[in-house]
């Protein structure tokens, strides 16, 4: 289905998600080994940077593992890696803005600020979340799509999260029995 | 380049979806020698995503959740269009042996006595030249043919067929029914080519949910499935693949001789010749093909000297809406999936209710995925708070899909431009179209009824879809419309082009107007009464 123009059902949901990232059939799987792997795109600092983040969106809870569990830093580096270079260079802006921000807030580098001088961090930039106008703003609605996209459809996410019971062969359809 | 010596067949029916494949079958068994000319190859379960998981796709199935083969989508195909001045909308247009039938939902709606008689009953568009009692005895076979899941109502917008044992309710669909119920709003079981028992050595439903991901048990009616085999069984069948049609050519009588066609792997080019041609490429390839066949003797396109072709495009204005509904959210998780939409709510505000505008709209209910939660995008903040709130709204999900009524209007227009080609050489469609002001007051009574609707139902959240409207949904037809008036139409009422007697158009193109039902039903029907009109002629030596 092409991207412009062409809103059917399913267009529209993925309007409505904001999933729309190109028709193409990407290369490579992502969910192979890890660690060792360079970052296609983001730098190793920036790529530790954005597991961190990621993780202050989904994190590990008592219910399920969080983002960095489930990779989701390296989903949004194969992501930004097919993204148009526009896209590229805001990520990495966002990056530097929220280096930035740590220095003049904290007078440390992101990653060697505590859990919570991270996560007060995260609230800044959280804060216009539903008409951004900063680039740390706009950084902030980018990177939790992000983030949301690769842990939800992450076997964490579907299974263990969100306890997803289907995708299987049955014989035949239960009757709802919820009487309320 | 020599031209490799073919025979000639009785019938060339040129594109294999639910309209060409069904026309092929029903000739081919009726006695015809058919050759069945798809532009597309044949699908293979390795062009299919059936039951993969999203982490198990590249980029974790971001870009795949159209689930549509991607060879039936060639970037030629894709890239072959242009919109100019155009509202959100697009053309449903594929590439494959099945055409559409291949990923769909398979809803089967008969279309009601009045969606028949637009100019007669609201004093909008033009009627018909059929009515619905002409059209019913093949509504009935094609329903017993293909296997259609439904229940009988009795309700005159949407008239009973003949019915597999129906879809039973999910839980959210019995709140969304109770909501219904008090807004006096009918709220039925869907009407689908779905088996929901076995079905002509087909298996039942394996309730996985993944239905217009294309079925790899075949429990919904598919082309290649259902329809190919029992063709081939004849001896009267051939197919050719990988053929892209290019122009019909036309004799010193003005008949049609043969149709030229390009090899889309070896890039040669063709001549395939029959006695009949019919045109079934789906509406707006069709209109393409028709437009591209200029000559000396139709300058504007076979059968188009009344500048009618391309013309009166028309299609669904849609929207979703996404609720949570309060009595679910927080329970633990179930197996929703089923068969994608189990309900289906009909066209309501009928007699003294009567909105202002004209036509009106249809809900398909919980047709998507129940995998993902979609809603996330639109929890606000991060953290703990904002994961279990996304965890506990997911088991209240219910979805409504809502397609309304577009007028067919004479300025809504398919062209081709020979400045732009694809790349076999063959210029594009070129659309321009803008919904009118009656579409839009349907659109935003659609839009207000449904969130109604959800409201009554509670919900802790609902997600609107998009704030501007949008079409066709796949569901685009009416450019080579049939009509009584040779002036003002292309086809009579056996689809057959009132300037060139050998020539039909068999497909969503020939719709005369558009209701708020999904098509395919309707272009099946219609496709069996061609036929059986063809093989008459055919045997009459008529034609």
């Amino acid at each position: 289905m092409g991207k412009t123009c062409n809103i059917n059902r399913r267009g529209a949901l993925q309007v409505l998600a904001g999933t729309v990232v190109g028709t193409a059939n990407f290369p490579g799987s992502l969910t192979g080994a890890t660690g060792q792997r360079h970052p296609k795109f983001f730098h190793r600092d920036e790529f530790e940077m954005l597991d961190v983040l990621s993780e202050i969106i989904i994190p590990a809870d008592d219910h399920s593992p969080g983002a960095h569990a489930a990779q989701v830093a390296e989903f949004m580096d194969e992501l930004i890696s097919q993204a148009p270079e526009k896209t590229r260079q805001l990520w990495r802006q966002g990056l530097a803005r929220i280096e930035g921000m740590a220095n003049a807030q904290y007078r440390r580098r992101f990653m060697a600020c505590s859990a919570d001088e991270q996560t007060a961090l995260m609230r800044l930039i959280s804060q216009n979340e539903e008409s951004p106008q900063q680039l740390e703003e706009k950084f902030f609605v980018g990177i939790k799509r992000a983030t949301i996209d690769g842990y939800y459809r992450s076997a964490i996410g579907i299974h263990t999260d969100l306890q997803y019971q289907g995708n299987k062969y049955i014989r035949a359809f239960p009757e709802c029995n919820v009487s309320k | 380049m020599t031209i490799p010596k073919q025979p000639i067949f009785d019938v060339c029916v040129i594109g294999s979806g639910p309209a060409g494949g069904v026309l092929s079958k029903e000739l081919a068994e009726a006695g015809a020698k058919v050759v069945l000319v798809e532009a597309g190859r044949k699908m293979t379960a390795k062009d299919f995503v059936y039951h993969t998981w999203p982490y198990e796709m590249p980029l974790r199935g971001l870009n795949e959740e159209g689930n549509q083969p991607a060879a039936a989508f060639p970037p030629d195909l894709i890239k072959a269009v242009q919109y100019e001045n155009s509202d959100q909308v697009g053309l449903g247009r594929v590439r494959a042996v099945g055409g559409r039938s291949i990923h769909w939902t398979g809803v089967c709606l008969r279309f009601a006595e009045d969606d028949f008689r637009e100019r007669s009953v609201q004093g909008v568009e033009d009627d018909w030249p059929i009515s619905y009692n002409d059209l019913a005895p093949y509504y009935s076979y094609v329903e017993r043919m293909i296997g259609v899941t439904g229940s009988r109502e009795n309700l005159p917008i949407v008239p009973d067929g003949e019915y597999l044992p129906p879809l039973k309710f999910r839980c959210s669909e019995k709140i969304l029914k109770r909501a219904c119920g008090k807004m006096n709003i009918p709220m039925i079981p869907a009407r689908k080519a779905l088996l929901t028992v076995p079905h002509d050595n087909r298996p039942a439903c394996h309730y996985c949910g993944h239905c217009d991901t294309g079925c790899d048990v075949g429990a919904i009616f598919s082309v290649p499935v259902s329809m190919l085999p029992k063709a081939e069984k004849t001896g009267n069948f051939t197919l050719m693949e990988n053929k892209l049609a290019r122009e019909i050519l036309i004799d010193a009588e003005g008949q049609v001789r043969a149709v030229s066609v390009i090899d889309t792997v070896t890039r040669r080019e063709e001549e395939i010749r029959a006695r009949i041609f019919a045109v079934s490429c789906g509406n707006a390839e069709t209109a393409r093909l028709l437009l591209n066949s200029k000559s000396h003797r139709f300058p504007n396109g076979v059968a188009n000297s009344n500048d009618i072709v391309g013309r009166y495009l028309t299609g669904h204005i849609t929207h979703g809406v996404r609720g949570y509904l309060e009595d679910l959210v927080g329970t633990a998780p179930i197996n929703n999936d089923g068969a994608e939409d189990h309900s289906y709510i009909p066209r309501f505000k009928l007699g003294a209710r009567k909105p202002e505008y004209a036509g009106g709209f249809q809900i398909q209910v919980q047709h998507t995925w129940f995998m993902l939660p979609y809603h996330a995008h639109a929890v606000k903040g991060f953290g703990e708070s904002f994961k279990k709130q996304v965890r506990e709204l997911q088991p209240g999900y219910c979805f409504m899909g809502c397609f309304g009524k577009v007028l067919a209007k004479y300025e809504n227009r398919i062209t081709v431009d020979s400045s732009q080609k694809d790349s076999f050489g063959i210029p594009i469609p070129v659309v321009r179209f803008r919904f009118s002001d009656n579409d839009l007051a349907l659109w935003r009574d659609m839009t207000e009824t449904s969130a109604e609707i959800l409201d009554g139902a509670k919900v802790r959240l609902m997600v609107q879809g998009n704030s501007r409207p949008g079409g066709f949904a796949s569901h685009d037809v009416g450019t080579v419309r049939m009509g009584r008036d040779p002036k003002m139409s292309v086809l009579n009422s056996f689809c057959q082009t009132h300037e060139v007697k050998n020539l039909f158009v068999v497909d969503g193109s020939c719709f005369t107007t558009s209701p708020e039902k999904n098509p395919t039903l309707t272009i099946m029907a219609l496709a069996v009464r061609t036929a059986r009109y063809m093989a008459d002629a055919i045997r009459k030596g008529d034609l």
